[in-house]
């Protein structure tokens, strides 16, 4: 009997397959999800205050050391002024500086790691070394030693944070570009000939995106809270301003009497610093599947 | 030198005595039944195993075989409760192990299992012993009778017992380590032993140390072993009987002798042809399979090879054929066509898998030398303490259009006199110079390491065409001439390496690099990580651009087969130093320095010459 | 393992003095000129000239340095502007308090944040106490002292309000920590009033700490027990309890440890916070009330003590890290 014709094939390229790119924002929890979007409200709002706001934060609308009520949602201060709008205008002093801090520190600390990680040799050596001694000093109360230097202002204390923030990321990028730099692709990029800044900006700040965003969204918390506590000390925006901390630091003695007066602000605070950490962790979640 | 010491050392050490393991002989100590096993990642499902029977008996040697995406690392860890939560396993069917039953138990259950009746050996050694603890203790937690650890590190081969049980895992060798981890499992003195790849990572002549480790602990001990590997050659020189695993189905069973003499089903004949030994042909290309082994997704009806098999009929696309038994050997293979057409082609002596055409010769006669590197050394660290330079006085010249494999295990040099060619690396002293208008270009072995995962093939592919003053439509033209040449179609120009699988992405890197083509190519293990059939797939595609592009290739490798096949001249490496420099032929086959004939005798592959 | 000792202590030491340089520009920094201050709004220019001779203000800025170096080895920390006494002494007087709740505090921390973590690490599904640790760690620390006050004592009427104590002769004691001095002393009500009155602003300060704490394990534990010697250890057939803590703690405490210490610097401006909070009269409150007056002697020497503890704690747990992990001694 013949052997059967073996039926030549021809070299399958195979199909593109689509592997899982997309999967990520599927995973996250209805609760991180809201957070997300909790976090869009937060900045609309702290954008709008002085549409959204019922009343004039500084004005005084009623009698003082009302208790939360239709009228007035969270109430009404010592000298009779409605705390929602200060509250809401609290929302701004906070949200928007600690956005400010937090892009400040990208951009400074990011160009800095970029350069240091790229670069390495002594540049390399001497941006390191001041990183480190950033992170090594006690920021805070060195932050507070310096506001109290400069005197007590909004503008003080932001550079004083700004300051202090940026080494936490140079050292991240630093970190991610040295892993991103010593794999075989950059290395194939210069062979290929691609020029430094070619290599900089197309095969190595890519990479640091993702964890670069993680980072930023989770640090925002921390910001929000300590420009809380800062503002707690008085360190923040002079007196009659709405600032969240400086609010509940004022009020503490009617903490038995018009316990709103405290609370609300400090609570208001707390709820900003929880959307963004669970919508921070939300993100990492996003970008480690992907 | 030292190798031959610590032979003689091993030797004369008498193995202590220690007592067996007490298997009840009538009941195999592995028996599965239709295992299905379904994993979830990134919200996908992946059908992992789809229907899987195998038994090993008390104190058989069992090889699993299988490449990538066949399930075989599956199998290992469900058969020791242990797939991981995160990825939501699903398991139907019966896994018994010593006549338990795993699937369903609990995990107090699970755990007496592993404790009293499972060891484990895992691929990476460096990373499966806790780097914060004392190795004598790591060995200690898996004892359950009165043996000193001491004695089982002896058992395994380290020398020096007492003083390494207080070593932590970083200060062992690569080999001490994995000996190690074989002590662990084997210290409860279970009655099967699972080893997932346990010398993938190892070199070569360490590599067949370690397999005969395993062997004489089998013959003392009477332990069972399930060997994980997609190696035929490491299966042939250690196990009794082989099972071939192939898209989440078992697809031929078989006493291993046999089955490599006389394969029932067309997968497993091709992985044999594809393993080329020292005698393939070198003018001819590698017998490839198309295609590339399936990754585990959706249900499949019929045979999961048949969208790869030159034998297919219609049949074989509409069901699923079962392993049933067949003429050539007394185990089995599930193929429909394992009756009528295998057999016969056999007795006749026709290849399944013939070789395709051959290479096109080299026009003309080459001329000139691309590369020439004298007295070349390279320190790192201290310029003084000579014994530790990677590179100790290296002479080596390239023709124009030749091509050189240099060979070596780790920690010869090989790679780093590869970066100092490609310029990536300065010399200590020494003299290099190549003589080529474009730089030489490198094929990395990780291709997805080599590939910016946030650019696209077009994007990769043309950035040497950058800055060269040519229009846009001539870049396009030529990167997707450059694709199709390495066998890609010019619409991945628009894909991103994750899209792509392990094959074509070390074709783009390929096309990236002779897509302006250097005089010079260089290859560090280009193929080492890719499956045996694919393996073959791209040493033919080097080949041949090669002859086509009349480029110098110098790789580097630590295997003398493919070393042998794809060179014309094959550098030997140990130490830092040229240990041999010959023709390829005549070095293999002719060794004349001892090292080589070491590393020639350590391959696995003698086993698998098929007649 | 002695060139690393060395390096570290020659690191702490470049940092302490570091810190001494940034507040001494701070020093001057402040728009107030010292020698007005001292001799009067009203004083002639040539009194005036003198006394700035005298505290050395026309030297270059070097050697002020290092005059300001000499008073600071001397213990020398300036005058208090609100007090008139001597900082050096107003710090003495508040600095055993303060260490006393912050000692707790850090212990109650240490013990409160790896138990949530491991509890998270043993159970099966991650569930709602992920969310407590997530919410511990947004919670601006005013808000959990003002509710634990709201309601264990002004409803609950649980624990006292504020203060250290609520009799009026609390023993001075040897060692200035309130609880210790009147065991001491064979007083065990007051001991118990002391402990009583410590819970509050301690659990208050021990809370966001925990909670960084246990975070920090908490994702490192999630990566140490990816890793493949877990696998290994889970492949002996090892209780899941015995699993973590030798090979999944002891490799993970990295991580926390540094936040630890981290949290030590964090301290410091909580202390102002829940000292006020709750009357507590430490260094803290000392601090705050010179913020508001503007004695920024007080409060820039107050800071260099805290300062100085935080670097040297810091150096501390840099070593114990070094300890933990054999191969980084090694190298």
């Amino acid at each position: 009997m013949a052997i059967p014709a073996l039926r030549p094939r021809r070299l399958q390229h195979g199909d593109v397959v689509p592997r899982a790119s997309r999967a990520g924002l599927r995973q996250l929890t209805w609760f991180e999800r809201a957070a997300l979007g909790g976090l869009i409200v937060i900045t609309v709002v702290a954008v709008l205050a002085p549409l959204i706001s019922p009343h004039d934060p500084q004005a005084r609308v009623d009698d003082a050391f009302l208790a939360p009520s239709g009228g007035h949602w969270f109430g009404t201060d010592d000298i009779g002024r409605d705390l929602f709008s200060r509250v809401v205008h609290g929302i701004r002093l906070t949200w928007l500086p600690s956005l400010l801090v937090i892009l400040v520190a990208v951009l400074v600390g990011g160009t800095i790691g970029l350069l240091s990680g790229a670069f390495a040799g002594w540049v390399d050596r001497v941006l390191q070394r001041c990183t480190d001694l950033f992170l090594v000093l006690p920021s805070t109360l060195i932050a507070i030693a310096v506001i109290a230097a400069l005197g007590p202002s909004l503008r003080n204390t932001l550079i004083a944070m700004s300051i202090f923030w940026w080494p936490w990321y140079s050292r991240i990028v630093r970190g991610e570009i040295r892993a991103i730099a010593a794999r075989p692709h950059v290395e194939a990029a210069r062979l290929a000939g691609a020029s430094q800044s070619r290599v900089l900006l197309r095969y190595l700040l890519p990479g640091v995106v993702p964890s670069l965003l993680v980072a930023a969204t989770l640090d925002v918390a921390n910001v929000v809270l300590v420009l809380g506590l800062l503002s707690f000390l008085g360190l923040g925006a002079p007196a009659p301003s709405a600032e969240l901390g400086a609010m509940t630091a004022r009020s503490l003695d009617s903490l038995t009497t018009a316990w709103w007066l405290p609370i609300f602000p400090a609570l208001v605070l707390f709820l900003l610093a929880f959307s963004a950490n669970v919508a921070g962790d939300g993100i990492r979640k996003t970008m480690q599947s992907a | 030198m030292q190798v031959l010491v610590y032979k003689i050392q091993v030797a004369l050490v008498p193995a202590k005595r220690l007592p067996g393991v007490n298997p009840s002989h009538n009941v195999p100590v592995l028996r599965v039944r239709d295992l299905h096993v379904r994993l979830h990642r990134s919200g996908r499902a992946n059908n992992v195993l789809r229907g899987v029977d195998l038994s090993v008996e008390p104190g058989e040697i069992v090889a699993l075989v299988g490449e990538s995406g066949s399930g075989k690392s599956t199998l290992g860890f469900a058969v020791q409760g242990l797939l991981p939560d995160e990825s939501g396993p699903q398991l139907t069917g019966s896994i018994q192990v010593c006549a338990e039953e795993i699937v369903g138990a609990s995990r107090e259950q699970l755990r007496n299992l592993r404790r009293d009746r499972l060891g484990a050996v895992s691929q990476d050694p460096m990373t499966s012993l806790n780097p914060t603890m004392r190795v004598g203790r790591q060995i200690a937690e898996a004892v359950h009778d009165r043996t000193p650890t001491v004695d089982w590190l002896e058992r395994v081969g380290i020398p020096d017992p007492h003083r390494r049980q207080r070593a932590y895992p970083h200060e062992l060798s690569g080999g001490q380590r994995q000996r190690v981890m074989i002590a662990i499992a084997m210290a409860s003195r279970p009655a099967l032993v699972i080893a997932d790849e346990p010398t993938t990572a190892l070199d070569v002549t360490v590599q067949s140390r370690i397999l005969s480790t395993f062997r004489s602990l089998r013959d003392e001990l009477g332990t069972a072993f399930l060997f994980v590997t997609h190696d035929l050659a490491v299966a042939a020189a250690t196990a009794d009987r082989i099972i071939v695993l192939y898209g989440g189905r078992v697809v031929e069973v078989g006493d291993v002798k046999s089955v490599i003499a006389a394969p029932g089903h067309p997968y497993t004949a091709a992985l044999l042809e594809s393993r080329f030994g020292l005698d393939v042909e070198k003018a001819h290309q590698l017998p490839t399979l198309p295609g590339e082994s399936p990754s585990a997704g959706l249900e499949q009806r019929g045979c999961a090879f048949a969208p790869r098999c030159l034998l297919v009929m219609d049949m074989c696309t509409q069901s699923t054929p079962a392993v049933s038994p067949i003429t050539q050997h007394d185990g089995g293979a599930a193929c429909h066509r394992a009756k009528d057409v295998i057999p016969r082609l056999w007795q006749q002596g026709v290849r399944l898998w013939p070789p395709r055409s051959t290479h096109r010769p080299l026009e003309g006669a080459p001329t000139g030398v691309v590369v020439e590197a004298r007295g070349v050394t390279k320190a790192y660290g201290h310029p003084r303490a000579v014994s530790s330079h990677a590179l100790k006085g290296v002479d080596l010249v390239v023709d124009a259009e030749e091509a050189v494999a240099l060979v070596g295990e780790s920690g010869s040099g090989k790679t780093t006199l590869l970066r100092i060619i490609a310029g990536l690396v300065e010399p200590t002293s020494g003299q290099v110079s190549v003589r080529s208008l474009e730089r030489p270009q490198m094929v990395y072995q990780d291709a997805s390491a080599s590939l910016t995962p946030w650019m696209t093939v077009g994007e990769l592919v043309g950035e040497r065409l950058r800055r060269r003053g040519l229009s846009r439509s001539t870049r396009n033209s030529t990167i997707g001439q450059a694709l199709d040449r390495v066998g890609l179609p010019e619409a991945l120009i628009r894909a991103r390496p994750a899209q792509l699988s392990g094959g074509q992405r070390q074709r783009v890197a390929i096309a990236r690099a002779i897509v302006v083509p250097p005089r010079l190519l260089l290859c560090d293990e280009p193929v080492s990580s890719l499956d045996v059939s694919l393996a073959a797939s791209i040493l033919n595609l080097l080949e041949s651009i090669r002859r086509e592009l009349g480029m110098a290739m110098l790789f580097v490798t630590h295997d003398l087969a493919a070393a042998r096949f794809a060179a014309d001249r094959v550098v030997v490496m140990y130490d830092g130093l040229v240990v041999e420099d010959g023709p390829a032929d005549h070095v293999v086959h002719h060794p004349a320095e001892p090292y080589t004939r070491e590393l020639l005798a350590s391959m696995p592959v003698r086993d698998l010459e098929v007649s | 393992m002695n060139k690393f000792l060395l390096m570290r202590l020659l690191g702490l030491i470049v940092v302490l003095v570091t810190m001494t340089a940034v507040i001494f520009l701070l020093r001057q920094v402040v728009p107030s000129d010292p020698a007005r201050a001292a001799v009067g709004p009203n004083a002639p220019t040539s009194v005036l000239e003198a006394k700035r001779a005298e505290l050395g203000l026309d030297d270059p800025l070097p050697v002020q340095y290092v005059t300001y170096l000499g008073q600071l080895a001397r213990g020398d920390l300036g005058e208090s502007v609100r007090t008139r006494q001597q900082v050096r002494a107003d710090i003495a007087d508040t600095l055993p308090a303060s260490l006393e709740l912050a000692v707790v505090a850090m212990l109650l921390a240490l013990l409160i944040g790896p138990g949530i973590a491991v509890l998270q690490s043993l159970l099966p599904r991650p569930g709602p106490l992920r969310y407590v640790l997530a919410s511990a760690t947004s919670a601006p620390i005013f808000l959990t002292g003002l509710l634990l006050l709201y309601l264990l004592w002004f409803r609950l009427h649980l624990l006292p309000g504020g203060g250290r104590s609520s009799f009026a002769d609390p023993p001075a004691g040897p060692t200035g920590l309130l609880s210790v001095d009147a065991v001491l002393a064979g007083r065990f009500l007051v001991a118990w009033d002391a402990v009583q009155h410590l819970v509050l602003p301690a659990l208050t300060l021990a809370l966001p700490m925990a909670a960084a704490i246990g975070r920090s394990l908490r994702s490192s534990l999630i990566g140490v027990l990816r890793q493949d010697y877990v696998r290994t250890a889970r492949s002996k057939g090892l209780p899941e309890r015995q699993v973590l803590r030798r090979h999944g703690i002891r490799n993970a405490s990295t991580g926390p440890l540094a936040m630890a210490g981290l949290q030590v610097g964090l301290i410091f401006a909580n202390l102002l916070v829940v000292e006020r909070i709750f009357a507590w009269p430490g260094t803290g409150a000392y601090t705050l009330q010179a913020l508001g007056a503007d004695d920024l002697t007080a409060v820039l020497g107050a800071s260099l003590v805290f300062g100085a503890i935080y670097i040297v704690v810091n150096t501390l747990v840099d070593l114990a890290q070094a300890w933990l992990d054999p191969r980084v001694t090694l190298s």
